[in-house]
């Protein structure tokens, strides 16, 4: 490390074992901003396409989804002035989120006009939906597209969390305490999911806002399902958070960068099978 | 979650020099943060201040809040200022809101389902909590649905946030309001939060709630990408236009995106319709005389909720609209579709209250009296001849009943008017006449 940057950042994803085994590309996607050109300000955002039989360009689905959350997010993070923070709060709990699904939904019917379904994807579809599957699915073409979406904006004054669907984001203060911003949805079990394709998705958002007054959480993670799927209960998922806040401390953002992808890959391995994405973002300062 | 203030820390009010313990954090915006605390064994809630708005401003204003006291028990009102010794700045403790009530965001996203009865029983709360706030002097400066809760059982609402309410003017707590409630003169630069400025932020709450949609957000505010603030001074502040002007169709609300506007527009009557475009038209320009009066609304509300007809066949609420009949139309219900047969209804002085099979009459359908915990009559079912309809005197005072033929007969309390056309009765204070 060369600069003492206030927040560093380190972001893996892994295509899971089952999907090896079907031949399928990784359905996660994840894309933050560059903390060089400017370090007080952080976006991550990741999305799980869904890599069911139905949701086939969830892939596609969900780096479109990445592209959009830190474009808008980019927009708000650019906002300076301590007295706006009251206007960026609304914005986001009142608009961000329809003004989100909305353009998704365009840039979904873009790639679909330019794309049509190939041969080769109806005849997977029918050979594991029956006849007829896609027909099904015209009512609700962004189905083939369909993924979550979680992300974190940080900045000088506020932290912005959202999340759409399934997947975890935890924060660690300095003293290990480990907490959910956003907290688990119980509808989603046994993985159902909401989703960016599901009708009225913009309801299903969780924004959360919360100001930063002294010292924000030390390490905040954002997560796929893959990796919670991994572990036996919410409690032992959460305890990847003092773990983690350990290792940076002791040796550093570049360290667990270099071997975030082979410790993902073991989880997965050995626990759900599933893509796994995780996104560290780490606050060095004192 | 990082606190300014941590569970089981002390803090301490000033006037009343009692000890509460911090249990848990609420939530928090850009003002401050606000946690359940426990006051002697009491549940209570705390706001404390964020250290760049804890300001002296803020704390002069708080004083003289507590020291005036509440409007009315609607609003969640500042009790007294709180400080903590570990801790610069302060807050204020207020009671803490019940988890029946739910905001507005849960009804934009469906988490609640309230009837149009409670809804606009909140509204109604609403209009006469802001008319005895003005009357006393107060004006509230930051209304936004982020500020009003309320109970989707019952319409009882609870209103939030009230420490930037100002008195006589007096006090500047610096605070100007949520943009998209804000008066356009505000958002100009023009004019500093007051009552008219008010009036205009209630009228854009109205609307929110019956319509469940902003009523400047339309194509203009869809053609907004993403946070931009100086798009939305000139949408909110320097060229301000209605969704439905009936002038210039250049804002209507975008399907896919504004889908309530259009869809509850075309639910309700013609009349409130017309108020809301005066609201957003002459409300628009002229602070003076153009906006509506917390006392029109008040009014306009109860004609609106004394308007409900329920569809016989599905049983949805639907508004009486006489405009509908006088142009030929036949009633359809809203949700299934199918003609609805119009109740009878009973004339009182200027008001026409539907009689659907639970219809309660108030006293102030009466009289100058809004006691809402009474009623005066209520709609009955002839309990040997379910097919009859009457009308209990649930008062405590006998009518006098006239029917068509000009025979007069007294009904006593607990005794039934028959629901028949033509039927006159007098409350004592007013008359009412039955209408087909």
């Amino acid at each position: 490390m060369t600069d003492k940057k206030k927040w560093e950042i380190a972001v893996k994803s892994v295509r899971g074992n089952s999907h090896i085994r079907n031949n399928l590309p990784n359905q996660d996607a994840f894309l933050h901003s560059d903390i060089n050109i400017n370090p007080h300000t952080v976006i991550l955002a990741i999305s799980d396409g869904h890599g069911s039989s139905n949701s086939f360009r969830s892939n596609t689905g969900s780096e479109i989804a990445v592209e959009l959350a830190v474009e808008f997010l980019r927009d708000i993070g650019n906002i300076t002035s301590i007295d706006d923070i009251s206007t960026v709060k609304h914005w986001a709990e009142e608009k961000l989120p329809s003004k989100l699904v909305k353009k998704w939904r365009e840039k979904i019917d873009e790639h679909y006009n330019q794309n049509p379904v190939t041969q080769e994807e109806k005849i997977k579809l029918s050979d594991e939906r029956g006849e007829g599957a896609l027909e099904k699915l015209t009512g609700n073409p962004y189905i083939i597209y369909g993924a979550t979406l979680l992300s974190v904006l940080i900045t000088e004054y506020f932290i912005l969390y959202m999340q759409l669907g399934d997947g975890d984001i935890l924060c660690v203060n300095d003293d290990g305490e480990t907490f959910r911003p956003i907290p688990k949805d119980s509808r989603l079990i046994a993985n159902e999911t909401t989703s960016l394709c599901s009708k009225d998705a913009w309801k299903e958002f969780y924004i959360r806002f919360q100001t930063v007054v002294s010292q924000p959480p030390r390490l905040i993670i954002v997560s796929t399902d893959g990796y919670s799927n991994s572990y036996a209960n919410d409690n032992d998922f959460a305890k990847i958070g003092t773990d983690y806040l350990e290792i940076l401390r002791h040796e550093g953002t570049n360290y667990v960068d270099d071997n975030l992808e082979a410790w993902l890959n073991d989880v997965s391995k050995n626990g759900s099978g599933d893509d796994i994405t995780a996104g560290l973002i780490f606050n060095n300062c004192p | 979650m990082q606190q300014m203030l941590k569970n089981k820390q002390i803090v301490k009010t000033v006037i009343s020099a009692q000890q509460c313990i911090i249990e848990d954090y609420i939530g928090g915006g850009g003002q401050g943060e606000v946690y359940k605390v426990n006051l002697n064994g009491t549940k209570q809630a705390v706001k404390w201040y964020l250290p760049n708005t804890a300001t002296e401003a803020q704390r002069k204003n708080l004083d003289i809040l507590i020291k005036r006291g509440t409007p009315n028990d609607k609003f969640l009102w500042p009790q007294d200022l709180v400080t903590c010794d570990n801790n610069e700045g302060y807050g204020y403790i207020m009671p803490l809101r019940d988890e029946r009530y739910k905001s507005i965001i849960d009804l934009m996203k469906r988490r609640i389902d309230p009837t149009f009865y409670s809804l606009i029983t909140a509204c109604y709360q609403l209009t006469d909590s802001f008319l005895q706030l003005h009357s006393k002097g107060y004006s509230y400066r930051d209304i936004s649905f982020g500020n009003l809760f309320f109970d989707p059982e019952n319409g009882d609402i609870l209103i939030c946030d009230n420490d930037n309410a100002g008195y006589d003017q007096q006090t500047d707590c610096g605070v100007l309001g949520t943009p998209s409630f804000m008066a356009p003169e505000i958002v100009r630069g023009e004019a500093k939060p007051g009552a008219s400025t008010d009036l205009y932020s209630l009228a854009v709450l109205l609307f929110y709630m019956l319509m469940i949609s902003h009523p400047l957000d339309g194509k203009r505010e869809a053609s907004i990408k993403c946070l931009d603030l100086p798009a939305r001074n000139k949408l909110y502040g320097t060229e301000p236009l209605f969704i439905f002007d009936p002038g210039d169709d250049s804002n209507r609300p975008v399907p896919g995106l504004h889908d309530n506007a259009d869809i509850y527009w075309k639910i309700y009557p013609q009349e409130i319709k017309d108020l809301f475009t005066k609201a957003f038209t002459d409300g628009l320009k002229d602070p003076l005389n153009g906006r509506v009066r917390e006392s029109q609304w008040r009014q306009s509300m109860i004609k609106l909720r004394d308007s409900i007809i329920k569809c016989g066949d599905c049983g949805q609420e639907n508004f009486y609209d006489p405009s509908i009949l006088k142009a030929g139309h036949e009633y359809k219900c809203c949700h299934c579709k199918r003609t609805i047969l119009v109740p009878p209804k009973i004339r009182i002085s200027n008001s026409t209250i539907v009689l659907n099979s639970d219809t309660k009459l108030f006293p102030h359908h009466a009289e100058n009296d809004w006691d809402f915990s009474k009623t005066i009559a209520e709609v009955t079912r002839h309990p040997r001849h379910p097919d009859i309809w009457g009308l209990k005197n649930t008062s405590d005072q006998k009518w006098i009943l006239q029917k068509p033929d000009g025979t007069q007969n007294e009904v006593e309390p607990n005794k039934s008017a028959g629901i028949i056309t033509g039927n006159k009765i007098n409350f004592g204070k007013a008359e009412g006449e039955i209408l087909a």
